[in-house]
Formats: C-alpha cells, structure tokens, sequence
C-alpha cells in the first residue's frame, strides 16, 4: 500500500534528487578527464606522441564512456524527432490534436537534448585528440572536407530547429504545410549529421584504398567504403526504434506515477504510441542488420568469421537474448492493451496469446541456444565434443534466422491482433480478405521454416545466398500486403467496444521501460561488436593499434561498461526531461479528484 | 579474487540493492531505478557467465632462420604460419569441401611454385574458376586477400615457407631451398668472447657505463641494450655516438675487430640474462 507518496509535488522532488544525481555523474566525468589527463606522463616537447594515457580509469575506457553516452545522446536526438514529426504529420492526416500535442511535447525535448549530444561530441573530440593522435591526424589527413561539410550541417541544422521549435504555435492552420516541410528539412540535415560520421567510423572498420589526390576526392573515397551504407541505413531505422522505446519509457514512468486520472489517459495512450513505432521500426531492422554483416563478409571474410565464429561468437548468444526480451516486452505489452484496454476480450484473445508466448519462447530458446557448450571435459566426453547431440542442431545459422523471421511474423501478429480488436469488419469482402490474410501468414510460416530445415543440407553459401535471402523477402512481403489490407478492413469496421485508456495495470509500465532499457542494452552491446571486430587495428590492416590497450576486453568486463553506459544514459534522459518540463509544468488551480498510483490500491484521497 | 569474481559481486550487488528497494520503498521513480538496476547487474551477470575470451594482439612469430636446417623444418614453419599468423585455415581447408574457399588437398601438386606465390601476392592476376576440372566452373565469392599487405602481411621468407608446406602436405618435392631464405637484418652471429669482453668494457668503458647498476655519474647501459638491437648497438658504439659525445669517436680506429666482437659478445649476453655486473 502506497500512502503519502503519491503527491505529485513529493514525486517531482525525487525525480529532481535523480536528475541532480545525472548532472553530478556528468561533471565527475567531465571533470576526471582533464584531471587524469594532468596526471598522464607526457612526452618532452615536440616530440611526436602517438598515445597518451588517464591514470586509473585509462584512456580506452574513458573514450568508451564518452563516446558511447555521445553515440546514445545522437541517437536519441535524431530518433525522437524522426518520432515526433511522424506524430506531427498522423496529427494533420487524422486532425486528433492529441498527436500535435505529442509531437510538440517531444521536439521541446530537443533544446536541451541538442546541448548535451553537442557537449558529449566536443568532450569526446577533445579526448580522442589528446588521447589518439596519431589515430586522429589520419583520419584528419583523410576526412578533412568532410569535418567542414559536418560543422556546415551542424549550422543548417540548428537554424532549422530553432524554426521549427520556436513556429510551431505561430505555423499552425494555413502554414502548417511550411512547418511539416521544416521538420522534413530538420531531418534531411539530422540524416547528413549522422551518416557523415558514420563514415568516420566505418572506414576504421572497411578501409578502402586511399591514392594520392584532392583533399576532396580522398575524403570521397574513404567515405564511399563498403559498410558505410548498411551502417546508415541500420542506424537510421534503430533511432526510429530508440526514439520509439524511449518514448514509451517516459510513458510508462509518468503513467506509474501520476495520480491524475486525465494524466493517466494521457500517458498510457502516449505509451502505446511509443511502443507501435517502436514496434514498428524493430521489425525491419534484422534484415538491416543482416545486410551489414553480409557486407562485412564480403568485405573481409576473417572480419565476419571473427564476429560470428570467433571470439564474440558468445556475444550474438547475448544479443539474441536481449532481442528475445525485447520482442516478448513489445508483445507482453500488445496483450496487456488487448486484455485491459478492450473490456469483454479475455476469453477470445487468451489461447491465441498463450500460443505466440509459447512461439515465441520456443524460438528464443533457439535462437539462445549455442553453438558449441560450455561443458566440462567428461561432459564433452560423453556427447563426442562440445557439440550437444540435439541441442547443437539449434546452435547453427540456418535455426536461427529461421526462428528470428518467426518471431518478427510472431509479433507482427499481435500487432495486427490489438489493431483489430474491439472491431467489426463491414466490408462486404471482408471473410475473403481475412482468409488470404490467413493463408498468407500460414504459407509464410511454413516456407520460412521448410526453407530452415532444407538450410543444413545445403552448402552455407547457397544458405547464405538464397535461403535467408528469400526468408527474410517473405517476411517484407507479409508485413507490406497484410498491412495495407488490415488498414483498409479497419478503414470501415465499425467499433463495437470501445477502447478504454489509463487502466493497464503497472507491469505495462515497467514492460515499457524494460523494452527501452532492452534498446540501449543492444545498442552498447552491437557497439562493443563493431569495434571489436577490427581486433588490434585502429583502421583495419591500415593502422595497427600500439597502445597498450590493443585488445578486446572479454564479455563479462565489457557487459559491466555496457550496463555502466546505459545506467549513466537513462539517467541522463531522465535529466533531460525534467529539465524540459520545468518550462511548461502545469500548476493546476482548481481541486480535482486524486488517484492513488497505479498498481498501490485503494488509499486515501490527499488533497492539497 | 579474480576480475570476473570482483564483477559477479559488484553484480549480484546491484541485483540485491535492486530487490530491496523493490521491495520495501514506495516511491515510484525509486522503484524505477531500482527495476533498471536489477536488469542491468542480470545482463552482466549473465554475460559474466558465458566463456570469457578476450582477443589480444597476435603473438609476433619468429621466424629464426638459424633453426632450419632443410627442407623439412621449412615446411613445419611453413605449416605454423598457414594455421596461425597467415589465417589461411580460417578459410581454406585441406582434404574437405565443407570451407569458404577452395580446398587445398594436393594443391601443390596441381600448381607450380610461381602460380601459387602469385596466387597469394596477386590473388586478382589469374582467377581460375574452375579449379575443380568437373563441372560448371564455380564461383568463390570470398576474394583471396594479398597475402603480404595489411591486415596479414606476410614476409618472403613467410610466404616461402608456406608454399614449402602446401608441396610438401601434397606429397610433392619442396622445390624452395633452405638456401633462399633471407637473413633478417636482425639476425646476427654472436662471434666473440664474452670473457674478453668484458675486459674491453672494464678498459674502455667502465668510466662511464654501468650495466644494471645505478652509479652516480654513469649511464647504466641495461636500458639502452633493451631497446637495441645488435647492428643498432654497433652503430650506436661505432659511428653513431650520442649527438654532441665525444667519448666514442675514434672507437671504430682504437679497437680491434676482435675486441669489439668480444665487446658486442659480452654486451648482448648481458641483455640476454639481464643481470648486473
């Protein structure tokens, strides 16, 4: 039972206490670097210095720190307006002001958001200078026009959103059409600012060769490498998805928390919101991935082979469990809307729920599974070596995006399932358009997993080259021709029970801030993947890293920074939206009926 | 208590904290942090769990040319370097079909000594698709990468070795010579006496050297022989002294050829063992 802490003005002193907490972690960071940097040894003057070292925590771990909170803060900035524009523009198309609203509440975020990805970039420029010059005078010599272009974006791009944020109650009605064009602008140039370092980042990773002309054509070059635009384009889609999530955990905490039954409509409608692009951004984004790994394959065979058979092997085992719980967070949340929001559902929708969940933890349980066992010598004894008789047919490729594709079709299903709940088609093609939906699925279903079984009896590249290949085009051809037919059935279904908002319960809350934290988690985890893959170089069999610091760190040291970042990360966009809220924080006058929070039961009305 | 111990405790802190504040605090944000918490110090715990293997830097293998005595210890050089630093084997087998790239089961056989150094300088020069005489001519997308540029980079001497290997895993004569195998710049034959030289050092530069001894006013040498290598030292004694010392100038006109053989002896045997005088 919860009593006294379910006033608003208490619950808004710990968030404060919280975010006071961020700003402290941030100075101590900013504030060790230099420190530690005094403290390096330094070589006499003029000498050329090739690394230098932060005594303690050590160069490589304060640049992971800060370029990862940089990396998260950028993501978070061109994910959530990406987030809020399509809001902006669902507001124009349905005229629901509550979209505007939404879509305004978040670009308010991005002042401040803006300030402190810019602040994480010129700390981690600073560092990555003093820390890595020889590394840094490189990539200069190479990538020079492309830093001018990269500060000439930065301009553009502040002047947009100064635009954009500043007209949006002046470019309302008639000029609405000049602000959505600005937001589209805002998001031409936040597309530059991420894919122009992008190429920074992947030419480290797939160097091309570099030949003697134009500082221009240099810089061209090196940027057109080969893993430059699946990396755009996986990014580009993860925003979307960080920007969704993210939007969904402030949500889910602000619905924990309010004790106002307008806020508590308001948020857990924000939430499901959050939660669909979020949704929607994921389904797509394995075949992104997908395809830069095939680039990094093709790049460089020894690259591929060490990310997905090498050491970080047992790194995808993680990563699949965080998508695991990632897609089982979005659909436990799917239910929970179908079960809680639609009353009367429960008795139709509970097999069909209880069969995905076991879909669902099925291919987990695969997709987890490994490739060779941790076991001890007379354990490997007894099953002929570290393969398990039957567990080490789950541990190959060909199970396992198998079982992703299911589980994205999985998902897909509970998104279509939740959309058409609580509706009645009255299309009178409406049986036939369900029956091909139908088929479509099953046929789907039962291909992907034929072409699955008849991938081990096949040679990996005709697996590699045609079976996932086709796979992963049923799929796309799923979600593109029973989405289309779903909107259109919905477009004249009458609603026969009406959706019900704010009375989920609070494990919606928390599924939502774990679907974000899930996110980040991967996020971090991928990065740690790409760095490490270029193993001891700095740019790929171009520079070889000297430093002492030239290995990969094993999983387990390399999960605590992983789970360190995202700490310090959410703390950070805790801060950042209390700082946005101090603007606009509604002082309400007049007495109005207070709930206790949700989830704590019934308790006394406290009134101020 | 080992690293990943330490971080299974800091871990399985986190975790605890976590629960507590579950449960018994009641304000909501608290309660938020503390789930976060909970789920961050389980994923470490987990990836904690997993096999640790972290990747370091390649061992640098020496190739010590004074160890190969024929063709034989060639090839088990060569064989070394195929499976290790030439990561031939992460691509190619020998005596199966189930690799990337093609097998390289009496390859040495099939090609001359020239097509294959070719094969691994010039992979791109003669693409040979239907290496297999059966069939359709087959299609390797995996691109062979030059074996001696960056990121392997392998040496003459390493390449040699290895097409020695791939003759003679094919049952073939190794046509390369022990004879055509370069002698490092490095690689120097330690000639002198080691006693006599350590009459020259007493003689000529015990009033300002130590080796391993701190002595006010002399330079310990131990430091300086660490960094050298042997024709460096010579240099360093001969002709390139300090820039501005006048103590070894003439030294290339004072010593005998034998002294300073004798010299370098002691010297390198004092780097070898590292001990003090």
């Amino acid at each position: 039972m919860e009593h006294r802490n379910s006033h608003p003005r208490e619950m808004r002193r710990s968030e404060r206490v919280w975010a006071y907490a961020a700003l402290l972690v941030m100075l101590v960071l900013v504030l060790a670097a230099p420190l530690g940097l005094a403290m390096a040894q330094e070589a006499p003057a003029g000498a050329a210095v090739e690394y230098r070292d932060v005594p303690g925590i050590g160069s490589r771990n304060l640049i992971w720190i800060v370029a990862q909170q940089h990396l998260l803060l950028a993501g978070f900035v061109l994910g959530v307006p990406i987030f809020a524009w399509v809001c902006e523009i669902v507001g124009v198309r349905t005229k629901d002001p509550r979209y505007d609203k939404l879509a305004k509440e978040f670009t308010k975020l991005l002042t401040s958001a803006y300030a402190t990805t810019a602040l994480f970039g010129g700390i981690l420029l600073f560092l990555l200078i003093g820390l890595y010059p020889k590394l840094m005078n490189y990539l200069t010599d190479v990538f020079f026009p492309s830093f001018l272009v990269y500060s000439a974006l930065f301009l553009l791009e502040t002047a947009t959103l100064y635009l954009y944020w500043y007209g949006w109650d002046a470019m309302q009605g008639r000029k609405k059409g000049m602000h959505l064009f600005l937001g589209f602008l805002l998001h031409v140039f936040a597309l530059f600012i991420m894919i122009v370092p992008n190429s920074w980042a992947t030419f480290q990773t797939s160097p091309v060769v570099i030949t003697e002309s134009s500082m221009w054509a240099k810089a061209w070059a090196a940027t057109w490498n080969p893993t430059w635009w699946p990396l755009n384009v996986h990014r580009l889609i993860a925003n979307v998805v960080l920007g969704g999530f993210l939007c969904g955990a402030y949500a889910g905490l602000k619905y924990l928390m309010t004790t106002s039954q307008e806020e508590r409509v308001h948020y857990d409608w924000m939430g499901y919101v959050g939660n669909f692009i979020g949704v929607f951004g994921m389904l797509p984004l394995p075949f992104a991935g997908y395809w830069l790994m095939r680039e990094v394959y093709q790049y460089n065979q020894q690259m591929g082979i060490t990310l997905m058979g090498g050491f970080l092997s047992w790194l995808f085992i993680l990563q699949a469990m965080l998508i695991g719980i990632l897609f089982l967070g979005a659909n436990y949340y799917f239910w929970l809307g179908i079960m809680y929001r639609i009353p009367g559902s429960e008795p139709k929708y509970r097999r069909p729920i209880l069969i995905m969940l076991v879909i669902l933890l099925v291919c987990l349980g695969i997709w987890m599974t490994p490739h060779s066992l941790v076991a001890s010598l007379e354990e490997a004894r007894k099953m002929g070596g570290t393969h398990h008789p039957l567990l080490g047919v789950f541990g190959v490729m060909s199970a396992k995006m198998t079982v992703a594709n299911l589980m994205i079709l999985v998902t897909f299903m509970s998104f279509i399932m939740y959309w058409r709940a609580g509706k009645q088609e009255t299309a009178a093609w409406a049986k036939a358009a369900k029956a091909v939906m139908g088929v479509i699925l099953g046929l789907a279903a039962i291909v992907i997993v034929v072409l699955g079984v008849w991938g081990y009896f096949v040679p990996a590249i005709t697996r590699i080259d045609k079976f996932s290949t086709t796979q992963v085009l049923i799929v796309l051809f799923v979600l593109l021709t029973v989405t289309p037919l779903t909107g259109l059935l919905m477009k004249s279904a009458k609603t026969t029970t009406e959706m019900v908002w704010g009375v989920m319960p609070a494990r919606a809350g928390y599924a939502l801030v774990l679907n974000a934290v899930m996110v980040i988690l991967l996020m971090t985890l991928m990065g740690y993947a790409r760095s490490s893959s270029r193993v001891h170089w700095h740019i790929y069999g171009v520079m070889q890293d000297t430093s002492p610091y030239a290995y990969s760190p094993a999983l387990g040291y390399a999960a605590a920074f992983m789970s360190l970042n995202t700490f310090l990360f959410c703390l950070m966009v805790a801060f950042i939206f209390w700082v946005a809220s101090l603007g606009g924080e509604k002082k309400p006058q007049q007495k109005e009926t207070r709930l206790p929070v949700v989830g704590a039961g019934p308790v006394p009305v406290v009134r101020q | 208590m080992t690293e990943v111990q330490l971080l299974q405790v800091i871990g399985l802190t986190v975790v605890g904290v976590g629960a507590s504040l579950l449960l018994f605090v009641k304000a909501r944000f608290i309660r938020v942090v503390a789930f976060v918490s909970m789920v961050l110090g389980a994923f470490s715990l987990v990836a904690l769990g997993v096999p640790q293997m972290a990747s370091l830097p390649p061992a640098v293998e020496k190739f010590d040319v004074a160890s190969i005595k024929d063709k034989k210890d060639l090839a088990a050089i060569g064989q070394k370097i195929f499976f290790g630093k030439g990561q031939c084997a992460l691509c190619h087998t020998i005596g199966s079909s189930e690799g990337r790239c093609p097998d390289l089961k009496g390859v040495g056989a099939k090609l001359t000594r020239q097509f294959l150094y070719e094969s691994l300088t010039q992979p791109q020069a003669y693409v040979y698709m239907d290496y297999q005489h059966v069939g359709p001519p087959k299609f390797f997308p995996a691109k062979m990468p030059y074996i001696n540029k960056k990121p392997i980079g392998l040496n003459k001497n390493e390449i040699y070795a290895v097409i020695a290997f791939l003759q003679s895993m094919s049952g073939e004569e190794i046509t390369v010579d022990p004879s055509e195998i370069e002698a490092p710049y490095d690689v120097v034959l330690v000639i002198g006496d080691k006693a006599g030289g350590q009459k020259v050092f007493r003689a000529l530069c015990a009033k300002c050297h130590t080796v391993g001894v701190a002595e006010k006013g002399k330079t310990d040498l131990l430091p300086v022989l660490g960094r050298q290598t042997d024709p460096g030292l010579r240099r360093l004694v001969l002709s390139e002294p300090k820039l501005g010392s006048k103590d070894h100038q003439g030294f290339d006109r004072k010593l005998a050829l034998k002294d300073f053989d004798d010299l370098m002896a002691y010297l390198m045997d004092a780097k070898a063992t590292a001990k003090p005088l």
